[in-house]
């Protein structure tokens, strides 16, 4: 999970694709997907969120 | 249940079994002043024995506050291992307190064994067996070895799944005989959310709570360490004591920028979220109703 958090962050356009349902990510299981667009949906490590 | 009468069950079983004054008044003190108001872990065990209980029996009260004890104790001995904490009432006096932590481990024992419940002897041996597991986390936890997602999650799993786990089960159990393995799985799951919580809570604040600082490591630290192979790699020097801490706290902010611009915060979210999607699938195999869900969802935010 940890490389595929990075590759996302390097590659924000496939975050997009992903969410639009238009991509599949090799080698992650359909609940791992999910997590990962359930997490990119909150805001909860915005700075202004986080640092307050 | 209330965490009222948790704790005042707690209380009761040191005032009846401790007989030397001042520990009495130090261990009545830590119940007071230093545990958690609400008391999560009684509340689980009497929860999951309400469940499969066929008739309501309030001792499980004495059970539950004997979880807690257990649980305060290993809560002292973290504080002191650490040594990253100030005011809590253990901190005062060490030497006091570790004796002390040692005596709340037997009396929750013996609270148990004290109760008139068919299967206690059988939760007993559940809570010897987890609480060894979460001493073997927590040794790993100390040793600081966990360098990598996978052996952090499992010794997450081990130090702090195991405690969850051990007071559900012990509810289960106590009420007949038995815990399915949903409960099993859920349990465990559910302390490792509560542990990423308080990891990346750890990270908000810069001080002695702060991992980073003290070289420790979680998953956001162990996704930042692996983006400083690709960069700049400031925390990897003074992860090797290559650079000072007052000279890294001039990077304070640069540090606090890269958590949230690699995403290593919201890759400890989606891990996170992960274990909140493993812990609804063992819900809906279980026949809660939405009061029960909704009391249990409290324990995975």
């Amino acid at each position: 999970m940890l490389k595929m958090i990075q590759y996302l962050n390097l590659n924000p356009e496939i975050l997009e694709l992903l969410k639009g349902n238009k991509v599949s990510l090799v080698g992650i299981h359909e609940n791992e997907v999910e997590s990962i667009l359930d997490a990119y949906s909150k805001d909860d490590t915005k700075p202004k969120v986080y640092w307050d | 249940m209330e965490s009222n009468a948790i704790t005042a069950s707690m209380e009761k079983i040191i005032v009846e079994n401790i007989q030397q004054q001042d520990l009495k008044e130090l261990l009545i003190e830590f119940v007071q002043n230093g545990s958690r108001k609400h008391k999560p872990f009684g509340e689980l065990c009497v929860f999951h024995y309400e469940h499969y209980a066929t008739s309501f029996d309030k001792e499980i009260v004495e059970v539950a506050a004997a979880i807690e004890l257990l649980v305060l104790s290993f809560d002292i001995l973290d504080d002191l291992e650490d040594k990253d904490t100030e005011n809590k009432p253990w901190m005062h006096n060490p030497v006091l307190s570790l004796n002390g932590s040692t005596a709340l481990l037997f009396l929750a024992m013996q609270a148990i064994r004290k109760t008139h419940f068919t299967y206690k002897d059988k939760a007993i041996a559940i809570i010897e067996r987890l609480a060894l597991r979460a001493i073997s986390g927590q040794h790993k936890d100390l040793l600081n070895v966990c360098m990598e997602e996978n052996d952090y999650i499992q010794m997450i799993e081990e130090k702090s799944g195991s405690l969850v786990s051990l007071a559900c089960l012990v509810g289960c159990v106590i009420a007949n005989g038995d815990a399915p393995k949903e409960v099993k799985n859920y349990s465990k799951w559910l302390g490792v959310i509560g542990q990423i919580n308080n990891d990346v809570s750890d990270l908000k604040e810069w001080n002695d709570k702060n991992d980073i600082l003290h070289k420790k490591y979680s998953l956001p630290i162990i996704y930042l360490l692996d983006v400083e192979k690709h960069s700049e790699h400031i925390v990897t020097k003074y992860y090797q004591s290559e650079m000072s801490k007052a000279e890294f706290l001039k990077y304070k902010h640069v540090i606090q920028r890269k958590l949230v611009d690699t995403d290593a915060l919201k890759y400890a979210l989606v891990i996170k979220t992960l274990f909140q999607k493993k812990v609804q699938d063992q819900f809906t195999k279980m026949d809660f109703s939405n009061d029960q869900l909704e009391f249990l969802q409290n324990f995975m935010k």
